[in-house]
C-alpha cells in the first residue's frame, strides 16, 4: 500500500545549477550533490547510480542540446526539479551527437506512483521543447531562469 | 558498496524496470522522445547487484518484493512506511548510521535513514 503522493510538478521545489563538467556522469554527480545540499536527497551515491541506470535504460538527451534525466528513487525523499546549464556543453551521448547545454532533472520519491513520475517527466520535456525557450533559459540569470521555468510549467 | 546501498540500488532498478515494463507509461515516455531500449541490460545489472548481496538480505528482499510489491521500505521518524507502526526506540541504529532491519510488525525489509 502506498498512500503518499508527490507534489504536482508546478509546485515542486526548483533549483538552478551551473554545470562545470564535460562528461555526463560527472554532471549527474554534480546534480545529485546539489539535490543533497537542498535537502531533497539522503544518499547522493545511490541517486547517482539510479540516474546512471536510468540512462542505461534509455538516453535522456532528447537532441538539439537538451536532456531530461529522470529517476524515481528511494534516495529521494521529496520531489525536486533541477535545471542545469552548461556553456561548454556536455557529452551526453545524444542520438544527434550534439553536446547538451540545458539539463532539466526530474527527481521523484519512490512513494510516488510511476504514472505521477511519467507525468512530471513529460510535462518538463514538453515545457522546454522549443529552441527559443531553451535559449531564454540559458541566457537568463539563475533567478530569472527559475521564474521562467516555473512560468513554463504552470 | 555496503548491503544497505546494494538493497537501495536494487530497489531503484526494480522501480525502473517496473516503469519500462508498463506499456502505457513506456509508450507515453516514447512519444515524448525517451527510447527505453535497455531493459535487458538493466535486468543483467539487477542480477549482478543481487548476486553481490548477502544471501540473507537477498532472500528477504525478494520475499518482500513478491509479497508487498516493494523490496525495501523506508523508516521515517521511527514509523515503518509500509504498515505505519511506530517502531521501538531500541530498534533504531546508532545516530548517523543507516542500517537494514526487519519490521517487527509486518516483516518488511526496512531501511532507516
Amino acid at each position: 500500500m502506498s498512500i503518499a503522493e508527490t507534489d504536482p510538478v508546478t509546485t515542486a521545489p526548483l533549483d538552478v545549477v551551473e554545470l562545470r563538467h564535460k562528461r555526463r556522469d560527472s554532471a549527474l554527480t554534480q546534480l545529485a550533490a546539489a539535490a543533497e545540499r537542498i535537502g531533497a536527497v539522503h544518499e547522493p551515491g545511490v541517486l547517482v547510480a539510479a540516474l546512471q541506470h536510468s540512462e542505461q535504460l534509455g538516453c535522456s538527451a532528447l537532441g538539439r542540446g537538451f536532456a531530461v534525466p529522470h529517476v524515481r528513487s528511494v534516495a529521494v525523499h521529496r520531489p525536486l526539479l533541477l535545471l542545469g546549464r552548461s556553456t561548454r556543453g556536455i557529452e551526453w551521448g545524444a542520438a544527434d551527437g550534439q553536446p547538451v547545454h540545458l539539463v532539466a532533472a526530474v527527481l521523484t520519491p519512490s512513494a510516488a506512483s510511476a504514472r505521477t513520475h511519467v507525468d512530471r517527466v513529460t510535462a518538463v520535456a514538453h515545457a522546454i521543447r522549443l529552441q527559443r525557450t531553451r535559449l531564454r533559459l540559458l541566457e537568463a540569470g539563475a533567478t530569472a531562469a527559475s521564474a521562467l521555468f516555473r512560468e513554463l510549467m504552470a | 558498496m555496503n548491503a544497505a546501498e546494494r538493497v537501495l540500488a536494487l530497489c531503484d532498478l526494480d522501480l525502473l524496470l517496473e516503469l519500462a515494463r508498463e506499456s502505457e507509461l513506456s509508450g507515453k515516455l516514447g512519444r515524448a522522445g525517451f527510447a527505453l531500449a535497455g531493459v535487458s541490460a538493466l535486468e543483467r545489472e539487477r542480477a549482478r547487484v543481487l548476486h553481490g548481496l548477502d544471501r540473507r538480505w537477498a532472500n528477504t528482499y525478494e520475499r518482500c518484493l513478491g509479497r508487498y510489491g516493494r523490496g525495501v521500505t523506508l523508516v521515517r521518524e521511527r514509523v515503518c512506511q509500509g504498515c505505519f507502526v511506530t517502531l521501538p526506540t531500541c530498534a533504531a541504529p546508532p545516530f548517523g548510521e543507516a542500517e537494514l532491519h526487519l519490521c517487527e510488525s509486518c516483516g518488511r525489509l526496512l531501511y532507516w535513514r
